[in-house]
């Protein structure tokens, strides 16, 4: 997808810019954009840097199981099978957990292995319905600290890098509980979903 | 209305720092390690990062992202939208790092701290890169369909999308 996206972009970039007559534009841009993405990336190193430095100190300070406490009933609500499965509970917790601190290392691990436990013990490959809600509420970001959007406004001369914090949080909450409305509702009327 | 924002991430560090100390963490070999982390992961998103804007930065400069917009511009007009975000809105889903492309983009042509800039960096905030992470969970656990999930995380980042710009015109202007 990506390779398609890329060299789309590139090959009409070239050839609008030809017939545009802005050659010399597309020249300067192919020579100049690659220096400046470097640029950009010293730039939002040293935000990144330190907050994630600092979220590993509430990492190693036991954040992800106090919040796991706080998160448990609501995870059972969600996830009828974590009830009965540990495994799938600790493991669903702790990728949630881990996108809502920007831990972003310890996400990718603890979500593959959170649809593997929910999906455990149906053989089928068809995802069940608590692996569907899942991936739904995994597609809404809901983010303490968005570092490296606060990074980016920061590198490009933003007055207060951090003043988008709380539509952004309004933002994510909301379009978190939209995908959970639009799947239940959409799975309610087929009931194709598998509990 | 603002000076509360600049309260969030000192206290926060607060926080996590007493928190830490309180609990006996080696508080700076653990920032440490972290910020070694963050910079191996900066590292790694450098290279496709890199050949992202400069295909934008290509896109840009032929004109085809101002005929690509303008053709945009009817249905944008309708929900208030500035149509330089919809690229951004559309690629979201996709690619964390074609993003990121388009964002710091819009953030250098549109300003930081216009409307167009600020939606933008909200968007990029609160969406995630749902294609990329379906195809990692579901393949890596042999599961071949999910029912319904990619329909509901579509329109809902869509829905957000909107949202987002009415919280920017509330919040910012």
């Amino acid at each position: 997808m990506l390779n398609f996206i890329w060299v789309v972009l590139l090959i009409i970039g070239i050839l609008v810019g030809i017939a545009n007559g802005r050659i010399e534009e597309i020249n300067a841009s192919l020579l100049t954009s690659a220096g400046s993405a470097v640029t950009f990336g010293i730039g939002i190193l040293g935000i990144i840097c330190l907050w994630c430095g600092i979220m590993n100190i509430a990492s190693d300070a036991g954040a992800v199981n106090f919040m796991a406490k706080l998160l448990r009933p609501f995870i059972h609500l969600l996830f009828p099978r974590t009830k009965k499965n540990k495994e799938a509970e600790k493991q669903v917790m702790t990728n949630l957990i881990a996108n809502f601190l920007g831990l972003g290392n310890g996400a990718t691990p603890s979500g593959i292995s959170a649809v593997r436990e929910l999906q455990k013990s149906t053989g089928g490959d068809i995802a069940v319905k608590d692996v569907c809600l899942f991936l739904v509420i995994n597609s809404a970001a809901i983010q303490l600290i968005p570092t490296t959007v606060i990074a980016l406004r920061a590198a490009s001369g933003a007055k207060n890098p951090a003043d988008i914090l709380v539509p952004t949080w309004i933002s994510s909450m909301v379009g978190c509980i939209i995908a959970i409305t639009i799947f239940l509702l959409l799975s309610i009327k087929t009931k194709k979903v598998k509990r | 209305m603002l000076a509360y924002i600049n309260y969030i991430i000192p206290l926060l560090v607060l926080i996590i720092l007493l928190w830490g100390f309180l609990k006996n963490v080696d508080c700076f070999s653990s920032f440490l390690t972290g910020a070694k982390e963050g910079m191996q992961t900066v590292v790694d998103i450098l290279p496709s990062l890199m050949g992202l804007m400069v295909a934008i930065g290509v896109f840009r400069a032929s004109g085809a992202l101002d005929i690509f917009v303008g053709l945009l511009k009817p249905i944008t007009d309708i929900f208030n939208l500035d149509p330089q975000i919809i690229p951004l809105a559309l690629l979201r889903p996709i690619s964390g790092s074609a993003s990121l492309a388009i964002l710091s983009d819009v953030l250098k042509t549109s300003g930081a701290d216009s409307l167009a800039g600020r939606t933008a960096s909200v968007i990029m905030g609160s969406s995630e890169t749902i294609l990329y992470t379906m195809t990692i969970y579901l393949g890596a656990s042999g599961i071949k369909k999910a029912p319904k999930v990619l329909l509901a995380a579509l329109l809902a980042h869509f829905i957000a999308v909107i949202i987002s710009n009415y919280l920017c015109i509330a919040f910012f202007s």
